[in-house]
């Protein structure tokens, strides 16, 4: 008997354990395999060469390429994920209370987190052309004369920016609304009733009652920009200076340097580095979970 | 200055196809306290949102200290409300709650004028303990002192409260009723207090006023909503154990029920139409008679016991002390006390027919 409801638990599972070692651990474990050999993508040969890799990766830390990916993705991050923030929060309050036609511009503002975001680059790469692009020449109009913007190095980084948050502020919109339409509406009829001030009930219940909501999408998006590369990719190249991540740098050398042991022992240390936010990430659910599950008890 | 701080003029009150109030018409008295009572839906909670301006009458004004403030906000309005559900804000200590009304614009408090009124507020609920604690971290009674509290820190033009008691255990549910009626009385302001509980409203209410489907049955003191109810419907909806209503015509010098047993002896003023009558279980006398009935069950309600008599075609409740000889299949003839018996003309249909109410 016991032994037939291990058998069973054990064909459950199975199916998932194959497609994960599959899928996840084997290429893994041949990632971590390949770091230590001088692989290439051109030749099926290979020798082993020890840590000569990661000696290599740890000089490369210290190079000046590698620390300027590093600020070019910190400014990234930093500047992108904050924009999103403000943006995304103001169009959710603006968007919380029902208006005709209300749900029609919902749905055209989640248009740019729907679509690809290779696709999306090469679309506004055409949009940011400085002579025939859009918008200049929508600039124009204005009597603004706009930059160069995937040429000039300065607006090279900025034009990155502007469309990740064209593409991702709809996603802190969505996150920020679910946020501000779990508040229970008694909350503000008390408040009403205390005759607090809208800055008052801005500032002490909407404020506080959806931060963990948006520290939530902060965190997902700060973890999903760190890691920006598609757009990198199809609006500058991955080898431009003032808009290599550390995420282009990283397939700049493996698939241009065609160096696929180096690049494998790189994507260990970026391993490292993913694991060790994603348990940030973990702790910081828990500690939600946890809080949401106390309140919980006071809603009747 | 008249004696009168709010006035309700016929207010009605409309959600889609649902009427919650019907041209209700009321008064507070400066220094009273005056008890809603009615069953559930009857636009308890209704009355109270729209006294406090959170929602606004589709016809109807509402008046407070002589002066129109129907389309007021609920901050002009200065009235304090007491949720059901206690609405604290969550995560927030107990001290937060009760200072946040302090702090509202206008209001010009120092810190010390807060504080010495948070301290004095926690003083008279007895809540001092509990000040730093968070709201979520309180059990029910507490939850209900907190939003007391928070309630007449600031004091308020008027305080509403909606069914603040009816979360809370029977014994807990019985302190704070004389506490609060206390409380008010200290503190000379007007409430209104919405139940759907008899006893609540008969035990507190200066004035007690009957709403059922939005409209109001009966505005009057206790006792004599309780000796004079108006209608059926009110005189069901209060005094525990429930009234005796029989149907009853008038014949051959007597009241008498439906199979034409004799009830009461004809008064001269007795209308000869079919009737309602109604009497409460205490006044009635269990005797030897002419017309005996069977004791079919005896409840046992600790200071007294409930005989339920199958007499006439009816069940009629009597209430008996507890050391009345009586067993289950005795004979016994219940007497109506004439003097305590209330007639009524028979309802039309559906206007005020019988129904089952709560409590």
């Amino acid at each position: 008997m016991k032994h037939d409801a291990a058998a069973i638990r054990i064909a459950f599972v199975a199916p998932t354990l194959v497609f994960l070692i599959v899928i996840d651990l084997f290429p893994l474990l041949y990632n971590v395999f390949l770091s230590f050999t001088n692989a290439q993508l051109s030749s099926a040969a290979y020798d082993f060469v020890g840590t000569r890799n990661y000696s290599a990766v740890l000089g490369e830390l210290a190079s000046p390429r590698f620390q300027d990916a590093l600020r070019t993705t910190g400014a990234f991050v930093v500047c992108a994920v904050a924009i999103e923030l403000l943006l995304g929060f103001v169009l959710a309050l603006a968007l919380r209370d029902s208006f005709r036609g209300r749900s029609a511009v919902l749905s055209l503002l989640l248009i740019p987190m729907m679509l690809s975001p290779a696709v999306m680059g090469l679309f506004w790469n055409l949009i940011l052309s400085a002579h025939n692009g859009v918008l200049n020449q929508a600039l124009e109009v204005l009597g603004i004369s706009g930059p160069h913007w995937l040429t000039d190095p300065h607006w090279k980084l900025p034009a990155v920016i502007l469309v990740d948050v064209w593409m991702w502020t709809p996603f802190m919109m969505l996150i920020a609304l679910a946020g501000l339409n779990a508040i229970p509406g008694y909350i503000y009829e008390a408040a009403e009733i205390d005759r607090a001030s809208t800055w008052a009930v801005f500032r002490r219940i909407t404020l506080p009652m959806t931060a963990p909501l948006l520290g939530l999408a902060v965190l997902l998006r700060c973890t999903d920009a760190l890691k920006q590369f598609d757009l990198v990719m199809a609006l500058t190249g991955p080898n431009d200076a003032s808009t290599q991540t550390v995420s282009a740098l990283l397939y700049q050398v493996t698939f241009a340097g065609q160096k696929v042991g180096l690049g494998g022992a790189y994507a260990c240390v970026v391993l490292v580095v993913v694991i060790a936010l994603a348990s940030v990430f973990t702790r910081y659910l828990d500690w939600l979970a946890g809080k949401q599950g106390r309140s919980g008890q006071v809603a009747t | 200055m008249s004696d009168t701080f709010l006035s309700v003029r016929g207010v009605s009150k409309r959600f889609g196809s649902v009427t919650a109030l019907a041209d209700i018409e009321l008064t507070v008295g400066r220094d009273e306290l005056l008890v809603v009572v009615g069953p559930t839906r009857a636009g308890k909670t209704t009355l109270l949102r729209v006294i406090a301006g959170l929602e606004r009458p589709d016809s109807g004004t509402i008046e407070m200290n002589g002066a129109d403030v129907s389309d007021a906000s609920p901050a002009a309005r200065d009235v304090a409300l007491v949720f059901q559900n206690f609405s604290l804000y969550p995560n927030w200590s107990v001290r937060k709650n009760i200072e946040f009304p302090l702090r509202a614009p206008g209001r010009g408090l120092t810190e010390e004028q807060i504080q010495g009124q948070v301290s004095f507020v926690a003083g008279l609920l007895r809540i001092e303990h509990l000040l730093d604690r968070k709201s979520t971290r309180l059990s029910g009674g507490e939850m209900q002192r907190v939003a007391i509290g928070r309630a007449i820190a600031r004091k308020p033009r008027l305080f509403l409260m909606d069914e603040p008691l009816t979360n809370l255990d029977a014994k807990l549910r019985e302190a704070l009723r004389v506490e609060l009626v206390e409380l008010r009385r200290k503190l000379g302001t007007p409430m209104i207090f919405v139940t759907h509980n008899q006893a609540e409203a008969l035990s507190m209410g200066d004035r007690v006023v009957v709403l059922s489907e939005g409209r109001v049955l009966q505005d009057a003191t206790p006792q004599e909503i309780y000796r004079k109810p108006r209608s059926p419907a009110v005189a069901r909806q209060l005094g525990q154990p429930r009234i005796n209503v029989l149907a009853v015509f008038a014949n051959d010098g007597f009241l008498r029920t439906g199979s034409g047993v004799p009830l009461l002896p004809l008064r001269p003023d007795t209308p000869r139409q079919p009737l309602m009558l109604g009497v409460r279980p205490e006044d009635i006398a269990l005797e030897g008679g002419s017309h005996p009935g069977t004791v079919e069950l005896l409840e046992n309600m600790g200071p007294a016991k409930i005989a339920v008599v199958a007499w006439a075609g009816e069940h009629v409740h009597v209430l008996v002390p507890k050391s009345a000889p009586l067993k289950q299949g005795d004979r016994v003839y219940p007497r109506f006390d004439p003097d305590r018996a209330v007639l009524w003309p028979v309802p039309e249909r559906g206007g005020d027919a019988p129904r089952e109410g709560t409590n």
